[in-house]
């Protein structure tokens, strides 16, 4: 019985963690999967088999290809300046000092701050007449209900709102570099910028990849801030794939090609996993 | 001039303008508090203005805490917060103990399949939740609220790094002296793990305290609404509302910014625990 006992204790405190996991993970993740080749009512039911018609509804449609277009627009604003940015700032901050507390400190703080408190403060900076960006620099913009403006606006929002966690992580990396390395290439007379360049950046750039991924996906699959300010509009320029999923399903209850559209999602979150995995296995340096 | 003061100098400059330059990155923060002190007329009189003419103006807090149901957003996003983080902290240390003091068939197979949920982005999946939510009735409840959020994949990641440093001959010897497992884990091995418990936890409210996707979904009931969605809905009750908005939104962020500030080595630490490689 002791032995018994024992032999099942280990699942037993496991069990909660793989319950939810698979209840509100795995489950919605297979569901949508799998739904994706069904027909399915307005209820959410599945109705009857539909091979790859999802697809090649969605795939003929032309508001999915600007849905992506978009998405991939914000993806390419998006990481590379959060992460020169964020680079920026953590080359800059040097050691341990009477100021790097008190600017460190500032350079991350925008990680506090909710999307939605980010949203609603910046939706008065970009405000067209009360706004402070148009009276500063002398423009006349409507840049959240402007077709060419709307979605940099939001990209800027999200770079605002990122940027610290990536200038944490990068100072953390640069910080945990071997103190030898570093000293040998003051004893040989790098300077500063050659130092950096041929000695930081290739030893921190598994961190400048696991950046690249993760700020990669989460531009895949921006949404709440398009909730919050623009709802896709104007004439659909800030519209991306998850909203447009959201809007399949919310506003017509249309689930066959909401799930349909999740799965492209998902294969293109595991692509980019999968090809930084592989370039970091190539061109990344290991101690 | 001496080479010594000369270099103290440069020294002293660079770090005034790299604070500088951190004032700057939060602007925006100040401009939203600034807002929250003036009037309508304030705000709408050309040129926009940064800084209030007194702090003393109150009247858009007044505004929301008498006018709007806000003292009731805060308190559903306070016991979401906590109530999440509770969950999220006994799946990690319940599923941390199994991985760090047993052997077990499956433990590798099980171990990959908690960290490949992260594989899964939610906001993707946050669809089919809605529905099994609806399903389980639980929609306007803090349950429905939480539910989602009682385990994350990354904490029991962190929590078993942290508990694989205690020895394993301390569970054996506690099981020999007639003390069981779940007492064990309670007595001994929950008191030794504070630091990560802390880092975990405050990590992990101010997390809950900003999601904004879910509860949008999940609750339709103003009384229910969390504070970051309250916030965006204000603006649909009045025009001229810019004042309140923005002290909404101090008030959403406040709590946030505190934690922040006095727990700022703990988050830093949690959020670069095992990923930094370098």
């Amino acid at each position: 019985m002791k032995k018994l006992t024992k032999k099942i204790e280990p699942y037993l405190f496991l069990l909660p963690a793989l319950i939810l996991l698979g209840l509100f993970v795995y489950y919605p993740f297979g569901k949508t999967v799998i739904g994706s080749f069904f027909l399915i009512d307005r209820y959410g039911k599945f109705s009857s088999f539909a091979g790859l018609k999802n697809y090649i509804r969605l795939f003929s449609d032309e508001g999915f290809y600007r849905a992506l277009f978009n998405t991939l627009k914000h993806l390419v604003m998006m990481v590379p300046s959060t992460i020169g940015l964020s680079l920026l700032l953590a080359l800059i901050s040097d050691k341990k000092s009477r100021f790097s507390r008190i600017y460190e400190t500032l350079f991350c703080l925008s990680m506090a701050v909710s999307t939605a408190v980010a949203g609603k403060i910046f939706q008065m900076l970009f405000n067209p007449s009360l706004g402070i960006i148009n009276s500063v620099f002398g423009l006349n913009i409507s840049w959240l209900t402007d077709k060419t403006y709307a979605l940099p606006a939001l990209t800027v929002i999200l770079i605002w709102t990122e940027l610290g966690f990536s200038y944490i992580y990068l100072t953390a990396a640069i910080r945990n570099l071997p103190a030898d390395v570093l000293e040998s290439a003051d004893v040989e007379g790098a300077g500063r910028l050659q130092k950096t360049w041929k000695i930081i950046l290739p030893l921190i750039s598994p961190s400048l990849f696991y950046l690249f991924c993760t700020l990669s996906v989460s531009s895949m699959i921006m949404v709440r801030l398009v909730l919050i300010l623009t709802q896709g509009g104007p004439a659909g320029s800030t519209e991306t794939l998850i909203y447009r999923m959201y809007n399949m399903a919310y506003n017509n209850s249309n689930y066959s090609s909401a799930y349909a559209l999740g799965v492209v999602v998902f294969v293109m979150v595991l692509g980019l996993m999968i090809l930084n995995f592989r370039m970091e296995k190539r061109s990344v340096f290991y101690e | 001039m001496s080479r010594k003061t000369k270099e103290s100098l440069s020294y002293n400059l660079g770090g005034l303008l790299k604070v500088a330059l951190g004032i700057l990155l939060i602007f925006p923060i100040i401009y939203g508090a600034g807002l929250s002190f003036m009037d309508a007329a304030e705000i709408t009189t050309p040129p926009p203005k940064v800084l209030p003419r007194s702090f003393g103006y109150l009247e858009n807090y007044i505004t929301i805490f008498t006018k709007t149901k806000m003292l009731r957003f805060l308190l559903n996003s306070l016991l979401v917060s906590v109530l999440g983080t509770m969950g999220r902290l006994i799946t990690a240390v319940t599923a941390s103990f199994a991985f760090c003091f047993y052997e077990f068939k499956g433990k590798n197979f099980l171990f990959y399949l908690i960290l490949g949920s992260m594989m899964i982005p939610g906001d993707a999946i946050i669809l089919t939740n809605y529905l099994t939510v609806s399903r389980l009735g639980i929609m306007n409840t803090f349950l429905g609220l939480v539910i989602i959020y009682l385990v994350h994949a990354n904490y029991i990641f962190m929590m078993r790094q942290s508990m694989l440093s205690l020895p394993k001959s301390l569970h054996e010897a506690a099981l020999m002296d007639g003390c069981s497992s779940l007492r064990f884990l309670v007595s001994i091995v929950i008191p030794l793990s504070k630091p990560i418990i802390t880092t975990i936890s405050l990590s992990s409210f101010v997390g809950l305290w900003n999601i904004y996707l879910w509860p949008l979904l999940i609750t339709n009931a103003e009384e229910m609404r969390t504070v970051q969605v309250g916030i965006t809905m204000l603006n649909t009750a009045e025009q001229q509302s810019y004042g309140p908005i923005m002290a909404a939104s101090c008030v959403a962020l406040f709590p946030a910014i505190v934690i922040f500030l006095i727990s700022q080595r703990y988050i830093v630490r949690g959020m670069t625990a095992g990923a930094v490689k370098g």
